[in-house]
């Protein structure tokens, strides 16, 4: 059980009391470490100089858009630590130092500049690509601490403007370079795309398909001639053939006739010689009779045209029918042969698209190739002239690249706390040290003081027998303790301030 | 006069206290002998072994209670102290044990404080037995001039356990000291039998009925003598030393003890 609040500051107060000697000692020893402390700290001033640097590697602009830029630090800091701290300005840093250089070792040297670069911070000021550089150096003499930083002002800006110079010669050259390159490089894409162009003059695509078009139309178009032709023929064909059939009636007719006629004749030279009962005779008669009456019972089809079946004997219907067939049949025939070298046509023209379309894709990355370095080289060309204008700006250093932004001053305070932060401090050290090392001691002690610490496992507390007051005499009154404290502080504080003030401390 | 809130509201109490308050700053003779109420009983020995005088200031260094202090509240816990243990008390003639928690420590403040508790009302004795040999000058402010305690009577050169008891300068307090030979370190008492000290006890507690028995004994964990003398205690008392013991060292104790004989404990400060 933790003891409540009331209890807790009850046996606070009941320690603060009985170990009042011991924290008082505490406190005062604390006071006058913490004191001396604040008077004996080696103070340091800080000069410091803030310079905007517009020294954007010159590149970046002059390729911004189509290619990346070569990856230049925007930490100028670490640039200018690096300009600086370089072993070539030892000695005017070293003289405005104050030291003499003439007297010094190369060793000695070094151990100086060292040091010095150690109490110099050379920064970034603000975030992201931000321009500003912050050069500050320490030392316990702010004199010496202002010359040093304004001389590495001054050493910086005259190095950062000469390699402005060489970096936007050396910009210029570059594109120079690139200009060249990608002329060659123009000129032979240029040289493959006309090469590739004489050699494969397909003409364009659209004439060919145009063409294709032309020629399936006319194919199909004599294809309806053809079948109109087909069913003439056959129309005329069948009208024929209907004669050929009349024909043959009559043929049958006439050769019936003609029986008829050679059996009269034969009839009347039988009857010349004898009687008609004869039998010959009769016989004759007989078949005459029956020839008469075959000729009567035949259907009588009678047709304009003639033709028998053994010789060509033609009807003028006839000879129309015939000669409208060899007409029909002679165009049918050269329909046939004009649709034949139709087709013909029609495939070498769907031959040619096909090539066609197979160069075509290899015309197109040619002709890409060719465009996108043409634009490329024209956009060079642009980027070439601004280097050249810039270039020379900075030869005649008409471009303003570096620019004091806040001078150094020679500095009044020094670093750090203030003497009288410094004593305040050690006035709430003193008095809490003593107080928080009590609080820890009595939070991890485990002794028992209250009820409140009781275990349940143990009988119970019956009662508590507080303590017999001790005599009043002077040295265990509160009062008076209190009262002595407050003279030692006051007199160990008001010492040092007076100290301070009369310069005996600096 | 101070008020005497606390104490039943018997007249009698009145003027003894009162007796006690006028005779404060002099040299009075043994009020015991004065006080009406208290009537010479046998072991209320005249001559040698009576105490001499009621010295208050020898008392207030010692840092024994008396009626009227001006630390009532050091008056008023030891009463209160009184009554909660009467309350345990089924009868009036038990012992309590007053033992320190942890291995150094002295209870005898405690004890002695404690018997002066229970002879503030006033038909109430006390006996102290003390077996804390360590404050001796406690027995000469009590003007007690010891010839010879318990352990001489365990060693059987006094019979009598009547001359053990010695009366005080405190009303109806008597005292029987640990004996001139006894060391705690010794552990005498273990030796010379645990029976004996049982006659004893219960002679003494026959003795009287209104007396009350106390004994303070040096820590259990430092001599096995307070664990055979709790052996015929009937209620044990831990003092507690303010902030300096241990929730180890508290359990060791009542281990040792037994937790169901501790009655509680009593916080010194």
């Amino acid at each position: 059980m933790r003891p409540n609040l009331e209890e807790q500051i009850q046996i606070y107060i009941r320690e603060l009391n009985n170990k009042r000697l011991l924290l008082a000692a505490i406190g005062i020893a604390v006071a006058v470490v913490t004191v001396w402390a604040a008077v004996s700290w080696p103070k340091a001033y800080t000069a410091s100089s803030t310079i905007y640097a517009d020294n954007r590697n010159i590149l970046q602009p002059l390729m911004a858009g189509d290619a990346v830029a070569p990856s230049s630090g925007d930490d100028q800091a670490r640039m200018a630590r690096e300009i600086l701290f370089n072993r070539a300005h030892t000695d005017p840093i070293l003289e405005a130092g104050g030291w003499d250089v003439t007297q010094l070792t190369q060793l000695e040297k070094d151990q100086l500049i060292r040091g010095i670069q150690a109490r110099t911070e050379i920064n970034n000021v603000g975030r992201g690509a931000a321009r500003l550089v912050m050069i500050s150096h320490s030392d316990a003499d702010p004199t010496i601490a202002f010359s040093i930083v304004q001389k590495y002002t001054s050493i910086f800006i005259e190095q950062a403007s000469i390699s402005g110079q060489e970096e936007s010669r050396t910009a210029f050259q570059f594109i120079e370079r690139q200009v060249a390159s990608y002329q060659q490089k123009l000129q032979d894409s240029e040289a493959r795309l006309s090469e590739f162009k004489s050699e494969n003059n397909f003409g364009t695509l659209a004439n060919a398909n145009n063409r294709i078009a032309g020629y399936t139309r006319d194919a199909e178009r004599l294809q309806l001639d053809l079948v109109q032709i087909n069913t003439q023929i056959e129309t005329v064909e069948s009208q024929l053939a209907g004669e050929v059939t009349v024909l043959r009636d009559m043929g049958e007719i006439n050769s019936i006739r003609a029986r008829i006629n050679s059996l009269q004749i034969t009839l009347d030279a039988l009857r010349s010689r004898f009687h008609d009962s004869y039998p010959d005779v009769v016989q004759v008669k007989n078949q005459i009779a029956d020839l008469e009456a075959m000729l009567e019972s035949g259907a009588p089809r009678e047709y304009a045209m003639i033709e028998s079946f053994e010789n060509e004997t033609v009807t003028p219907l006839h000879q129309e029918l015939r000669s409208r067939l060899a007409m029909l049949q002679s165009e049918r025939q050269s329909k046939m042969s004009e649709r034949d070298s139709l087709y013909l046509l029609l495939e070498a023209e769907q031959e040619r698209a096909r090539r066609i379309n197979e160069t075509e894709a290899e015309l197109a990355e040619l002709t890409r190739d060719y465009n996108v370095t043409q634009s490329f080289y024209n956009s060079l060309l642009g980027r070439l002239e601004n280097a050249r204008v810039s270039m020379h700006l900075n030869e005649e250093e008409q471009g303003i690249v570096f620019k004091i932004q806040e001078a150094a001053v020679v500095p009044t305070q020094p670093d750090g706390f203030s003497f009288s932060q410094l004593l305040m401090g050690s006035v709430l050290l003193a008095f809490a040290a003593p107080i928080g090392l009590l609080v820890i001691v009595m939070e991890v002690d485990p002794r028992i003081r209250a009820e409140s610490g009781w275990s349940e496992d143990w009988p119970p507390l019956l009662g508590t027998v507080p303590p017999l007051s001790k005599q009043k005499s002077l040295l265990h009154s509160k009062v008076v303790f209190l009262a002595l404290l407050a003279v030692i502080a006051l007199a160990l504080y008001g010492s040092v301030v007076f100290m301070k003030l009369t310069g005996v401390i600096e | 006069m101070k008020e005497v809130e606390t104490e039943t509201d018997k007249k009698r109490k009145f003027v003894i206290i009162d007796a006690q308050t006028n005779a404060r700053g002099r040299e009075s003779s043994a009020l015991i002998e004065n006080s009406p109420k208290l009537g010479a009983s046998s072991y209320d020995r005249p001559s040698s072994q009576q105490a001499t005088s009621f010295d208050k200031t020898k008392l207030e260094q010692v840092g024994v209670i008396y009626p009227g202090m001006k630390d009532k509240e050091v008056l008023n816990a030891y009463r209160s102290l009184r009554l909660k243990l009467q309350s345990k008390m089924e009868q009036f003639n038990s012992v309590i044990l007053i033992s320190p928690v942890g291995k150094k420590g002295s209870s005898a403040i405690a004890a002695l404080n404690l018997a002066v508790a229970f002879t503030l009302e006033h038909e109430n004795h006390a006996l102290l037995i003390d077996f804390n040999s360590e404050r001796e000058d406690l027995l000469e402010s009590l003007g007690v001039d010891e010839n010879g305690g318990m352990y001489e009577f365990l060693a059987g050169s006094v019979t009598d356990f009547d001359n053990i008891v010695y009366p005080t300068t405190v009303p109806r307090l008597s005292i029987m000291p640990a004996g001139k030979s006894y060391s705690a370190e010794d552990e005498a008492l273990e030796y010379w039998g645990g029976d004996k000290i049982e006659t004893l006890m219960s002679d003494i507690k026959a003795q009287r009925q209104d007396r009350v028995i106390i004994i303070n004994t040096p820590s259990i964990l430092a001599s096995a003598d307070t664990k055979l003398l709790a052996e015929f205690s009937d209620y044990v008392v831990l003092a507690l030393p303010y902030g300096r013991m241990t929730p180890m060292q508290i359990n060791k104790t009542v281990n040792e003890f037994g937790k169901d004989q501790v009655a509680g404990f009593v916080m010194m400060n």
